[in-house]
């Protein structure tokens, strides 16, 4: 069920509040032990605060589309009195005192929470195989990675458990377990929305974004999650809409599957009226590596006050937090002067299209525990080949959207990125409102 | 005082780090000998 249609169904009075909540507690009762989706699941509170919704509703007082939506949070967005790990033995027992501005925002606009979702350890990495809470199962095949680091609120989203997610995204976080997982998925803006509690990873590079089933659920929830205030521009008809699809990097080295049904949704996007026009991007390469050594040493000058507790790190996460401390300073400045160079090169390109379509990772969703992919025959280390087309997105700050546009030979879902302009969501999520209907896969 | 990486994993880190490192410093000479090293600093930034 999407979040327009529980909307509706709530005011139509064919379900209330308590039983929609009722419904993912139920599905989160049935499908929690395979997919390890939650890692807390709050369902006294949740059931209390949707009969509270309900009277609120038979008053008359309806806080609008989110009223009475029962959502869950990625496990490292503070929720007051609800333990809030980050996947990480060193915050195990830490219950906050306060609640993230974000949860602040969907809680006034009336969505219940129903608990708090599983992650990638401390958000630094993309498998979601938690040493300290175990592996997430994707539930489009429980031998697969959902992708991470929010793989639990995909995992959620894609089964049911709730009707949206909050995810944060350094290198991709949001986007990847959005393709891996076949559901919507929005890093917004950098700065769009309040990252105020959130437990960080990179300061310069976090954002925070739903993941939801259908895009008018990212419109919706986007709008309650983001900064007020900011002039937004005027909301322009996709028959106007000029897209341009990449003819260097991101079609090479692609699983063959996931470039046919990029492309096909590109061809579908001039249904809608849309300009496709073929381009050359920036290079890409370097963007990656920017972002890998901003984040590397970022990460790791937030953890060196608990570097004395190096045994109660994951090995993946001690090895990328090893690498940023032998990062010098010489070269993370030099990675942020090139980070700006590059992002003069993007807002040149983005003078002559207004979004940009990639395929949102190379690759369908890898076995649990698989270390290497193939990428045109080479082997290719699985978290470097699912970062390889988001990464530098977050080193531009642009917002990205990665919808569901088709599935793999294997039956396992393939993402399309679409990239635009800073404070451009609008643009964004009318695009893939208009395009959506038209692409193959189905939730 | 840091804590240091301990020795058996140093020298595979830092085979990793500086294989990173080689791309950006490449790219970081190109961009210096086209714009030089401007100096920004802005006394009233944070006010």
């Amino acid at each position: 069920m999407t979040i327009g249609e529980a909307a509706r169904a709530l005011r139509s009075r064919e379900i209330s509040c308590l039983e929609l909540t009722n419904r993912c507690l139920d599905e989160i009762a049935k499908l929690n032990g395979r997919l390890n989706a939650f890692i807390t699941v709050t369902g006294d509170s949740a059931r209390k605060r949707a009969s509270e919704l309900d009277d609120e509703l038979a008053r008359g007082v309806d806080r609008g589309p989110l009223h009475g939506i029962p959502i869950a949070h990625k496990d490292l967005v503070w929720t007051r009195g609800v333990r809030t790990t980050s996947g990480s033995k060193l915050f195990a027992d830490f219950v906050p005192d306060r609640d993230a501005v974000v949860v602040e925002k969907l809680d006034r606009a009336g969505a219940v929470s129903l608990g708090k979702t599983g992650l990638h350890e401390l958000a630094y990495g993309v498998t979601s195989e938690n040493p300290h809470f175990g592996v997430i199962r994707n539930p489009r095949d429980l031998e697969r990675s959902p992708g991470g680091s929010s793989g639990g609120s995909g995992a959620a989203v894609a089964a049911d458990m709730a009707l949206m997610a909050t995810g944060t995204d350094t290198g991709g976080s949001i986007r990847i377990p959005a393709t891996f997982c076949g559901v919507v998925g929005l890093k917004p803006t950098y700065g769009a929305v309040d990252k105020t509690r959130v437990h960080p990873l990179s300061q310069t590079l976090d954002h925070v974004g739903p993941l939801v089933r259908c895009v008018a659920d990212a419109r919706l929830t986007f709008e309650a999650m983001a900064e007020t205030g900011r002039p937004r521009p005027g909301r322009v008809e996709s028959r106007h809409v000029r897209v341009g699809l990449p003819e260097n990097y991101y079609f090479s080295g692609v699983d063959a599957d996931v470039t046919v049904a990029v492309q096909q949704a590109a061809r579908l996007a001039e249904r809608t009226g849309a300009s496709v026009t073929p381009v050359q991007v920036p290079d890409i390469e370097v963007l990656n590596a920017v972002g890998r050594v901003i984040l590397s040493a970022e990460a790791s000058a937030l953890y060196e006050p608990q570097w004395d507790r190096r045994e109660d790190f994951g090995h993946d996460v001690l090895a990328l937090l090893n690498q940023g401390r032998l990062v010098p300073a010489t070269d993370y400045i030099n990675a942020q002067r090139l980070r700006r160079k590059l992002l003069g090169e993007f807002h040149a390109l983005f003078r002559g299209i207004d979004v940009l379509f990639t395929p949102t990772a190379p690759i369908t969703a890898p076995r649990i525990g698989q270390k290497q992919v193939l990428l045109n025959g080479e082997p290719y280390d699985t978290r470097l080949a699912a970062t390889r087309f988001v990464r530098a997105i977050n080193v531009l700050g642009f917002p990205a959207l990665s919808i569901p546009c088709g599935a793999s030979k294997e039956g396992l879902p393939i993402g399309m990125q679409m990239i635009g302009r800073p404070f451009e969501e609008d643009l964004l999520l009318g695009l893939g409102e208009a395009i959506e209907p038209l692409l193959p896969w189905k939730l | 005082m840091p804590i240091p990486i301990p020795d058996d994993q140093r020298v595979r880190v830092q085979l990793i780090v500086d294989t990173l490192l080689e791309q950006l410093r490449q790219q970081t000479q190109l961009l210096t000998a086209e714009t030089g090293f401007p100096f920004e600093f802005d006394p009233e930034a944070g006010e």
